[in-house]
């Protein structure tokens, strides 16, 4: 089972289409795949039809003494995809919490019941470091970033970079991380200087493939659908199967690797 | 960029050092594993105050050793008490939007019936009922049925605690609870949370009562 978080404290820079693109290529190719959605404002939930207000299996419960994640899942429209939906309740986490100790690793501990069960999960996390950030990093065995190609998101990529090193050195490893830029308009300079600034200031870790900007993932996103499952021969849907197959690549050089 | 190392130009400490350090104890919290965290806990404890020296072997002894670091309770409503469970002995909160499978004749007017949860009859407790004998009952509070809501299936999957609603979740201290570690009448208390009068139940108790009754083996 591989767990991939999808982060960035940056908000608006293609997180949750990120997460549902990506499930969606790995559903559509036979992998059975969860999505798990940490922020509060349930946009991914809400992309699957369920409210974040009413739902009452959530994630939420994980941290409130539910320890059976299994009794959480929903099932979506998509063959293979199922969803650990989001609660508006999420936002009281932190302040409940506080940084009590261990509460990092819930859904790290949770999660590992799930791997007979799954063969991706996703976890699509707040724009905030905060409590579920933390979770989803400690949990996942690979991180994408996305960010959107735009100079003033570079600066966002920055201080995500920076929590990321230091939740490294705090769990003692490391964190596969790949950068992926959305939301790319060739047309324009802005977007072409800033995909180059991104590239020659993070190197390897950028992907070598770009999210263009595509009426087809928003048209996706207003029937509830993977891209996948709408248009596969879109500029969006081509470029989220290339980054699907890019993951799945980078994971088997990683499995060859520690085998 | 190594932020650990910037310092202002007047070589002081800088704001952002003193927020690094801030976030990197905050993550070194979250990210202790649990039994490195009792560790360190044990060994970071204060020496307790004299007062607490005085304590009785007796009174140290109800408090269960999970309880002697913080620990995490769920408050709910139940009637109009306020109860609570300590979350360590909860396994699930499922909708009471089932069939209640009910028993005729003679059963203790605390137990509500049974729901099935996948395969396995889960028996369900009305603890209003069960506190309250029948003569300080209120008139305004309706039948189990009517009011209840939710059940808190417990830890081991052996019953569930019908709730009319969730208030919270609280972490506490031992301190902050009033131990009865099942003395006296009511073996069912496990203690009570002195700021707000709110009781603790004993699941293990009250298994030993459903087993009594022969509604669980």
């Amino acid at each position: 089972m591989g767990i991939i978080a999808v982060a960035n404290q940056k908000g608006g820079v293609g997180k949750t289409t990120t997460a549902v693109n990506l499930a969606g290529f790995l559903a559509q190719q036979g992998y059975r795949t969860l999505v798990v959605d940490l922020d509060a404002h349930g946009s991914l939930t809400a992309y699957f039809g369920y409210d974040v207000e009413t739902i009452d299996k959530n994630v939420y419960r994980l941290f409130t003494g539910v320890t059976d994640v299994r009794s959480l899942i929903s099932t979506t429209q998509i063959p293979l995809l199922d969803i650990l939906a989001s609660s508006s309740a999420l936002v009281t986490l932190d302040k409940q919490m506080g940084a009590q100790p261990g509460k990092g690793l819930v859904l790290r501990d949770a999660l590992r019941m799930l791997s007979q069960r799954y063969d991706y999960i996703i976890a699509d996390c707040p724009p905030v470091l905060g409590i579920l950030m933390v979770n989803a990093l400690a949990a996942c065995d690979r991180l994408v970033v996305p960010v959107q190609t735009e100079v003033m998101a570079l600066r966002g990529l920055e201080r995500m970079m920076h929590t990321l090193n230091m939740i490294k050195t705090s769990l003692r490893r490391e964190v596969p991380t790949t950068i992926v830029p959305t939301m790319y308009d060739r047309r324009t300079k802005a977007g072409v200087e800033a995909l180059l600034q991104l590239r020659s200031r993070y190197g390897l870790l950028v992907w070598e493939g770009v999210v263009p900007e595509d009426t087809y993932l928003r048209e996706a996103s207003k029937n509830h659908l993977p891209v996948a499952y709408m248009s596969d021969r879109s500029k969006g849907a081509l470029a989220y199967a290339m980054l699907t197959d890019h993951i799945r690549a980078s994971e088997s050089t990683q499995e060859r690797v520690s085998a | 960029m190594n932020y650990a190392k910037e310092q202002n130009p007047t070589g002081e400490r800088s704001e952002k050092d003193a927020s690094n350090s801030e976030v990197r104890d905050y993550l070194k919290h979250l990210l202790q594993e649990p039994l490195a965290a009792d560790a360190i806990e044990g060994q970071n404890t204060p020496a307790q105050p004299n007062r607490q020296q005085f304590r009785s072997v007796e009174s140290l002894s109800n408090i269960p050793q999970w309880a002697l670091g913080p620990f995490q309770i769920t408050q709910f409503v139940i009637g109009e008490l306020s109860m609570a469970l300590p979350v360590r002995d909860m396994f699930a909160l499922v909708d009471l939007d089932r069939t209640v499978l009910q028993l005729r004749g003679e059963t203790p007017d605390w137990w509500i019936g049974s729901i099935m949860i996948g395969e396995r009859s889960v028996p369900v407790l009305d603890t209003y009922h069960l506190v309250l004998p029948r003569p300080y009952r209120s008139a305004n509070v309706a039948f189990p049925l009517e009011r209840l809501t939710k059940v808190i299936v417990t830890a081991n999957g052996k019953f569930g605690i019908g709730v009319d609603s969730i208030s919270q979740v609280k972490t506490l201290k031992s301190s902050e609870v009033a131990w009865r570690g099942g003395q006296g009448r009511r073996p069912w208390l496990l203690g009570t949370v002195r700021q707000q009068l709110c009781a603790i139940l004993d699941v293990g108790e009250l298994e030993k009562l459903l087993v009594q009754h022969n509604i669980v083996v």
